[in-house]
């Protein structure tokens, strides 16, 4: 059960998980993505995630986890678009590129908080790749997932934070 | 070794030794290059941790383990390892497994704030870190449970 107070954060994260997405995605790739309506609530529960994701975790005035997850059709679109046409992406590359795009996501939510009275410090990040991954976490009290379309490529990616206001 | 692996492996000895009263022995340790590039099978704990030491931590449990680990600790035998109270427990050792781990490292002067557990469970999951000049790998052996248990950390200390 979460507080008003604590409903105001999770709303003011949620812009905020917005406009870095924006911001990252039009200084990186020159891409615009359409932001849908996000989960109703923002009840913990398990979720999935796409084949690649980076993930970044908080500490401090705001404890918890970003991640950003795209598909790997998506992810080589993205390496291709950022390190050029001339080589296909491999392994390696499609790591470096979701890392560092979680990074800037990450840092662009973190500036974003520290602006706003929320000082946060935040993790390298991680990248985790495979199949059919269902994550859940323990001492939540928020998870909000958004989904962000990509009409130009006929993609779609999400981006899930979860984590705790102390 | 680096002195963030042998935390790491302390950490491990000691929590599992606290909370399950069980003894685990290191039986292989690589860092760097050396660690092995496949995926991680089965559960996987991980806590990220932010500060002057920064990174990730990922403990990765096959079924078997899993669940005598929850009937250790509950008393019952789980349905299955998706049950609430295994996904708990393996989210509760993997944080006090980096509380430790934070304690240690904080005493040199390297303290990070932790992030809430995440508990994944997948196909082949393949954990990789950008910028992380510190990467091991340890693998342990439960002798009383007859299993073994894998660690892998990833971190970078900040000046």
């Amino acid at each position: 059960m979460v507080t008003i107070a604590q409903q105001s954060r999770i709303e003011q994260l949620d812009t905020f998980v917005i406009e870095s997405v924006k911001d990252v995605y039009a200084t990186m790739l020159s891409w615009s993505p359409e932001s849908e309506p996000r989960t109703p609530d923002a009840e913990p529960r398990p979720f999935e995630l796409k084949e690649v994701n980076g993930c970044i975790g908080f500490g401090g005035a705001m404890t918890g986890s970003i991640f950003l997850s795209c598909s790997e059709r998506l992810t080589i679109e993205m390496a291709r678009t950022i390190l050029g046409h001339e080589y296909p992406p491999g392994s390696r590359e499609l790591s470096d590129v979701i890392g560092e795009l979680t990074n800037m996501l990450a840092g662009g939510c973190k500036s974003r908080l520290c602006d706003h009275d929320c000082p946060v410090v935040m993790s390298i990040p991680n990248v985790i790749r495979g199949k059919l991954i269902r994550a859940a976490s323990k001492d939540v009290k928020f998870m909000v997932q958004h989904n962000f379309s990509l009409p130009m490529i006929g993609e779609s990616f999400k981006v899930i934070t979860l984590g705790k206001f102390e | 070794m680096h002195f963030v692996c042998d935390f790491t492996q302390k950490a491990v000895v000691a929590v599992y030794d606290t909370m399950l009263n069980l003894k685990v022995e290191p039986i292989s340790h690589l860092e760097g290059a050396d660690i092995p590039q496949g995926g991680l099978i089965g559960m996987v704990g991980s806590v990220s941790f932010a500060g002057k030491i920064t990174g990730a931590l990922y403990m990765t449990y096959n079924e078997s383990l899993a669940c005598k680990l929850a009937e250790r600790l509950i008393g019952e035998k789980p349905k299955s390892w998706s049950e609430p109270e295994v996904t708990d427990l393996i989210g509760e050792i993997t944080n006090m497994v980096s509380g430790d781990m934070k304690r240690r490292t904080a005493a040199l002067g390297f303290n990070g704030l932790l992030a809430p557990p995440l508990i994944m469970q997948g196909d082949n999951i393949v954990v990789e870190s950008k910028d992380a000049p510190i990467v091991a790998d340890n693998i342990f052996r439960i002798p009383e449970l007859n299993e073994e248990l894998r660690v892998r950390v990833f971190a970078k200390l900040e000046p």
